[in-house]
């Protein structure tokens, strides 16, 4: 039939397979243990996540307090920053 | 295929015209990769903390003064423990150490060597780590970041830490982090609780925050509260605040970055309005030819609008696999700092592979959706084009 | 500026509807020139005109279709995925429930992907037929299906900007759940009879499909749906989750239950609108087309199997019903 077609479909098919062989082969289970034991360990979230942008991290949380409503708003998002 | 002579066609035609479509799917290839390579990324990261935060404990408290976090005393354990409904609070000692060109830092995590359940998972990931021996002298565990940082500079046994006092304390490597985990401990150094309050500058009555777990989910909001009235500079974080943090954070990311995709995106949708106007009308003998053999306005359409699908399938499956290479197999060298922030030691991050169904159709929705919509008019003009006309 | 927003999924979602509005847009203009100018007969240069635009419309018309299908499902997976943003949301019911748009926008998608399909049936057959007997009536029926999309669209935006992530929603537990004793079932409907109406209308139903009865097609495929609906959540449902208590028309389609759901779903309203279609179309155009019925007979089929399917599996394992 058409040589261009079957080379096509060959090169999307080869492309394909070998991600879902990575994607199949890869162990899951290992890396996800290994993760869970580390932050059991260490008892926090990632910590390689140095975010330094300045972005503003009001942008998502007004909770105030809700002890004393008129105290001036702790940011929430500085956890995830790490100071 | 044989047996539809109208596909048999299409394909012969499409592989004969190939360079009018050449273009469109390198940039449709560059686009697809672009895009998936920054969501893939984030999903991975996002499918990463949603496993640590799943080991953390129900509840996070923290001492704020003047906006700042400050240490808070052991004392604190005891009065959350009256608490009804509260159990297991642990200490957390952590905190940053600068190098002394006091720009590259290092996390040090201390841990506690009372807390089972902790040791037990440290055992289990350094194999060949003695528990015995590593917490009770002046040890520590070295991410793989800190590890390659330390050798450069020629520390490759132990570290001499300047601590607040202006004492150096010395302290050896006692193993590495497995370099599988760099997205977690790039940076981290691990030792036991009382050398990091030495290296940190805590006092020894202090200790940087407190977790605590909180069986009945049910009490999580009442809880909550209570502890937040017990002191008047306490902060409580709960776990759910803080996966909804995260989750926001890299919505954030990968939002804005989408944002900026959706502009190119735009431009691309008129480039291609443009190109296929003009592609097509240079077609307009064929399609004459054609209607005049006695296709219909239908057939022209159908068969335009495969070619446009095909690139675009074609465009999708070569994107979202080179995306897919770039990211999992060879590490995502420069894109993964968009999210991991530029402030982290040298690092090689392996991250785990995810591939979900809503970023997948996300990547395709918007894209043939974008595609198909913008050469749909051209097509339509060319397709009703008559016989007699285009033959002149 | 509400964190909602920022989803990727929700941004594709929006983006998508709107270049499908822009499309529908462009369609819309040959489409009022259509009603009021469109004359067969005439040979006049503008009647030329019209007809190669009313192939513009049609080819728009049917990428909606395919496009708005694929963007109800991946609808359902946004707000799915939203849940953990809203606090208290297990699932997409939770968050469907956020506000008050939630409900009548899934109530138009699916009304407008019907319309769709009547639209799509109504032009196979003016193209078939030599004088686009249906013309008139087909643009009629855009213009409804382009009023559809502009209060669907309006809904969309009110409901994506308006899902509070600090408030506290009902999860489906909640909202289907726990009635205190009331009873949810439709027409004083007990768990019993509704089954058995269920399969009764399902017997009738197909019944009606074969035999070609379009009124008793069209007043059995609505009520079928309804009992249907009702069924599902209070009855199969729980054997879907093997768990008395837990009713919910949502979770179903979660990856915990194999994204079952959108099968159960999918199959129910295929079935009942195509049946619909196929009433409609004859009773008001004369058009009959047996392949309409099979495929409506065989998505109910399907819908009914899945069911029962469930409840049967269940019990041979257990012994027991819930």
């Amino acid at each position: 039939m058409i040589r261009e077609f079957y080379l096509l479909v060959m090169v999307l098919s080869l492309f394909l397979s070998a991600i879902i062989a990575h994607y199949s082969l890869f162990d899951r289970l290992e890396a996800t243990n290994s993760q869970l034991e580390l932050s059991r360990v260490v008892k926090m979230p990632l910590l390689a996540l140095s975010v330094g942008y300045l972005e503003s991290q009001k942008l998502f949380d007004d909770d105030s307090n809700t002890i004393y409503p008129q105290m001036q708003e702790i940011d929430r998002m500085d956890f995830v920053y790490e100071k | 295929m044989r047996s539809s002579p109208f596909l048999y066609f299409f394909t012969l035609q499409f592989f004969r015209e190939y360079k009018n479509h050449l273009a469109t799917t390198v940039i449709s290839i560059a686009l697809i990769f672009l895009l998936s390579a920054v969501l893939f990324i984030s999903s991975s990261i996002k499918y990463s903390i949603d496993i640590s935060l799943g080991a953390q404990a129900d509840f996070v408290v923290e001492r704020v003064r003047g906006g700042k976090k400050v240490d808070l005393p052991i004392e604190w354990i005891d009065t959350l423990l009256e608490t009804r409904g509260v159990q297991k609070v642990t200490t957390r000692v952590h905190g940053r150490y600068f190098f002394e060109d006091k720009r590259e830092w290092a996390l040090i995590v201390g841990i506690d060597f009372m807390d089972e359940q902790s040791n037990r998972a440290l055992e289990k990931l350094v194999e060949s780590v003695d528990l015995e021996k590593f917490l009770f002298s002046s040890n520590m565990l070295v991410g793989d970041g800190v590890q390659r940082y330390l050798k450069e500079h020629f520390y490759p046994k132990g570290y001499n830490f300047l601590t607040p006092d202006g004492k150096y304390k010395k302290v050896s490597i006692f193993g590495t982090i497995p370099n599988s985990l760099n997205l977690m401990s790039n940076n981290m150094i691990i030792m036991p609780q009382e050398l990091a309050k030495e290296i940190l500058g805590i006092k020894k009555s202090m200790v940087t925050d407190l977790t605590l777990n909180v069986p009945n989910d049910n009490l999580w909001d009442s809880i909550s509260d209570k502890i937040a009235s017990l002191y008047y500079d306490i902060r409580v974080l709960t776990k759910r605040e803080m996966q909804k943090a995260y989750e926001n954070m890299y919505n954030y990311k990968s939002g804005v970055f989408l944002m900026l995709f959706l502009i190119t995106m735009a431009t691309f949708v008129l480039i291609l309005y443009q190109r296929y106007s003009m592609v097509f009308s240079s077609q307009r003998r064929n399609i004459g030819l054609l209607r005049a053999v006695g296709w219909s306005i239908r057939d022209i359409l159908k068969l335009k609008l495969y070619e446009s699908l095909m690139v675009v399938l074609v465009s999708y499956v070569i994107g979202v696999s080179l995306a897919y290479l770039y990211v999992f197999v060879f590490d995502s060298p420069v894109l993964i700092d968009m999210f991991l922030g530029g402030e982290n030691l040298d690092h090689k991050i392996k991250l785990i592979p995810v591939v979900d169904f809503g970023v997948l159709s996300s990547i395709f929705l918007i894209y043939t959706v974008a595609f198909i919509a913008s050469v749909l008019i051209p097509t339509w003009s060319i397709a009703v084009t008559d016989p007699k006309e285009a033959m002149l | 500026m509400s964190e909602i927003l920022l989803n990727n999924q929700v941004i594709v979602y929006l983006v998508s509807e709107s270049i499908l509005f822009v499309l529908m847009l462009i369609a819309l203009l040959p489409t009022i020139k259509i009603v009021i100018k469109w004359k067969f007969y005439s040979f006049s240069q503008e009647q030329f005109a019209l007809e190669k635009r009313a192939y513009l419309v049609a080819t728009i018309v049917d990428f909606i279709f395919v496009v708005k299908f694929f963007l109800l499902i991946y609808f359902v997976f946004t707000i799915d995925a939203l849940s953990i943003l809203v606090p208290g949301a297990m699932c997409a019911a939770g968050v469907v429930s956020a506000n008050d748009y939630g409900m009548p926008l899934l109530f138009f998608k699916l009304l407008i992907l019907f319309v769709m399909l009547l639209w799509m049936t109504l032009h196979r057959y003016d193209l078939e037929a030599k004088e686009y007997p249906f013309m008139r009536y087909k643009s009629w029926l855009f213009i409804a299906i382009f009023v559809l999309v502009v209060v669907e669209m309006l809904l969309e935006i009110g409901y994506f900007t308006h899902i509070d992530t600090r408030r506290v929603v009902s999860c489906c537990s909640a909202l289907f759940g726990q009635l205190e004793g009331a009873n949810p079932l439709p027409f004083g409907l007990d768990m019993l009879k509704m089954i058995i109406r269920f399969y009764l209308l399902y017997f009738v139903n197909i019944v009606a499909l074969i035999a070609r009865y379009r009124a008793l097609t069209m007043t059995s495929s609505i009520l079928f749906l309804i009992i249907s609906y009702y069924s599902v959540v209070y009855f199969f449902g729980t054997y879907v989750y093997e768990l008395p208590t837990h009713k919910c028309p949502f979770c179903m389609m979660q990856k915990e239950y194999y994204f079952i759901g959108y099968l159960v779903w999918g199959s129910l309203f295929g079935g009942v609108s195509i049946s619909l279609v196929w009433a409609i179309m004859g009773s008001l155009f004369g058009i009959d087309k047996s392949i309409y019925r099979n495929i409506s007979v065989l998505f109910i089929s399907i819908f009914v199997l899945i069911c029962t399917s469930y409840v049967v599996v269940y019990y041979f394992r257990n012994g027991v019903f819930l």
